[in-house]
């Protein structure tokens, strides 16, 4: 357990080489954290010079108030359909465009596309198709011949369902590609030799191509879950957490308790996120790498 | 039968490109033809022609109002010193973890690479960036990126690095070469596919990224063009200007929209290749 100095010495690997990186990333990523579950336990404010321990009245004010476990509700079903619809609609879109031809290239590129916009633009452009006399509306309008003005983005119950799909039409190109990657790694010989078997398309692509994917799987299912569950720019730019506050994702109800000037609150609130992403994200890590080799 | 099997093909892409009609290209012409419209017209949303051009008008008030050009320098000069640094600094790093045996620091590469999956703290790092008194600054913004997104670039690279044979390495330090030439003379050139993959997720996010700029810059260098962007929508009126509004997004999404037109056959090859490796 100790640095084997002659082995790097030997293989004229300098250490210092890491020094920046590892200062780096003490003091910008690491130390914020060790700070951050110090701050949690203070009543940091704007209004108040000096910093107070105040134990665990940040955590027992929070969650008297209740938002916290509203908006960490929200995240989870925000998260989690970010995560199935996504998922589920790159895979689709990879089988489809598997080969790689004239067409499935032009398809690819042009499906890519939302992944180089910023999420705050999507989330006005989407602002602007779901609006009361929107696109959307007057296209439903047409085809039943009535007036129709649905409340896309002014739903309590509905809501985050559209800033779900917002959210994954935008990230979706890159799973996507993943996947195709994915997909052409497997060997063409097994889809013949299946294809001889008398398999049919349906058989091959749950037998043989999704069991294979295993490793894009793993990534892909991973970091959209992580990032769904951190990101907060589409329903901020959307709908602003609204309406009634049923799509105010925990970081977003950072975002505004920062604004607010409530510090040490904030901090309770990014502890428990942490925590949660922590547990989330370790287990899964384990149990998907696990079925991989399994497979 | 197969022709049959050429008709499901042919059939599958017909679906694809409708779809990909409708959701990409449609809510697209939406935002540009939108953007030259006047006022009254923009409100009503729709997809046919303007009835009359607004185009300069138009595009020149979000040009000053939104000062773009500041918005777009500063966004390019974020850019353009961030990914080099976490690049050279990354890969460096990364051949020394992909070449170590050690336990430890076997163990100081996977606290590093956790920090893909682990956000950040927002409010602490804020605090972080005060007591360094780079707050509010590009300086602080920059190291900021580099400590946070070295580990994407470390946890991609050492992999790769671990591919190439060590034996190269050991001719060139026969050939008298140092250390650190061995690296940029040997390794770097080397590593070219995979800084792709890496430079191209790492443009992606930090040209659109919305969080940190809000959080961690102050006053004038605040300026970047999607905090430009939200200044811009947050400070109307009670009803959105449609036309500008969508004025700003085509300046804001414009340049990576460029280069991938110009690059789009690297840009999808270099993630597809990144994900194969790993």
């Amino acid at each position: 357990m100790f640095i084997n100095l002659s082995d790097i010495k030997k293989n004229q690997y300098k250490l210092y080489f890491l020094l920046p990186a590892i200062i780096l990333v003490s003091l910008f990523f690491i130390l914020p954290i060790i700070l951050n579950l110090f701050y949690s336990f203070t009543d940091w404010t704007t209004y108040k010079s000096g910093v107070d321990f105040i134990g665990l009245k940040n955590v027992i004010e929070l969650s008297e108030e209740g938002m916290v476990w509203k908006s960490l509700i929200i995240t989870f079903k925000y998260a989690i359909g970010v995560c199935i619809i996504m998922n589920l609609g790159a895979l689709i879109l990879a089988l489809a465009l598997e080969k790689t031809t004239k067409i499935s290239t032009l398809l690819r590129t042009t499906l890519f596309m939302p992944v180089l916009m910023s999420s705050l633009a999507s989330g006005y452009l989407f602002k602007a198709i779901f609006s009361n006399k929107g696109p959307l509306n007057n296209f439903l309008g047409f085809i039943t011949g009535g007036n129709i003005s649905f409340p896309f983005l002014g739903s309590v119950e509905w809501t985050i369902f559209f800033v779900i799909l917002v959210h994954s039409w935008k990230y979706f190109g890159v799973p996507m590609l993943i996947y195709i990657a994915g997909l052409n790694l497997i060997p063409v010989e097994l889809k013949e030799a299946a294809k001889v078997e008398g398999a049919n398309p349906l058989q091959i692509i749950t037998k043989i191509k999704i069991p294979l994917l295993g490793p894009a799987f793993t990534f892909s299912i991973i970091t959209s879950l992580i990032g769904a569950m951190w990101s907060f720019e589409i329903p901020l730019s959307m709908v602003r957490g609204g309406p009634a506050r049923t799509t105010e994702v925990l970081n977003m109800y950072i975002f505004n308790l920062f604004g607010s000037g409530r510090w040490g609150y904030a901090t309770s609130v990014s502890l428990l996120l942490f925590l949660i992403i922590c547990a989330i994200a370790f287990p899964l890590i384990i149990v998907l790498k696990k079925r991989e080799v399994e497979l | 039968m197969k022709k049959d099997l050429k008709k499901n093909v042919s059939a599958r892409y017909f679906a694809v490109g409708l779809l990909a009609f409708i959701i990409i290209l449609l809510p697209f012409w939406l935002i540009l033809i939108n953007s030259f419209k006047s006022l009254r017209e923009s409100s009503i949303l729709g997809f046919n022609l303007p009835s009359k051009w607004y185009l300069i008008e138009n595009y020149s008030t979000v040009i000053k109002k939104g000062d773009f050009f500041r918005g777009f320098f500063n966004t390019l000069f974020l850019t353009i010193t961030t990914i080099p640094s976490i690049v050279i600094l990354g890969s460096l790093a990364s051949w020394i973890f992909a070449r170590s045996k050690s336990k430890i620091i076997s163990i100081i590469y996977y606290v590093t690479i956790s920090s893909i999956l682990i956000p950040p703290a927002v409010v602490t790092s804020v605090k972080v960036l005060k007591i360094l008194h780079i707050y509010g600054s590009y300086l602080g913004i920059i190291l900021f990126y580099i400590g946070t997104l070295l580990s994407f670039s470390i946890f991609f690279t050492t992999g790769f690095i671990k591919s190439i044979p060590k034996e190269l390495e050991e001719a060139a330090r026969i050939d008298g070469c140092t250390n650190i030439q061995v690296f940029f003379i040997i390794i770097l050139p080397l590593l070219k596919p995979i800084i792709v993959t890496v430079a191209i997720f790492l443009t992606l996010s930090i040209w659109n990224d919305f969080i940190w700029p809000f959080y961690l810059l102050k006053g004038d260098a605040s300026n970047t063009l999607v905090l430009g962007l939200y200044r811009f929508v947050s400070s109307g009126e009670r009803s959105i200007n449609w036309h500008l509004v969508f004025a700003d997004l085509i300046l804001v999404n414009a340049p990576l929209f460029i280069a991938y037109f110009f690059a789009q056959r690297m840009i999808i090859s270099g993630i597809m290749g990144g994900a194969v490796k790993q």
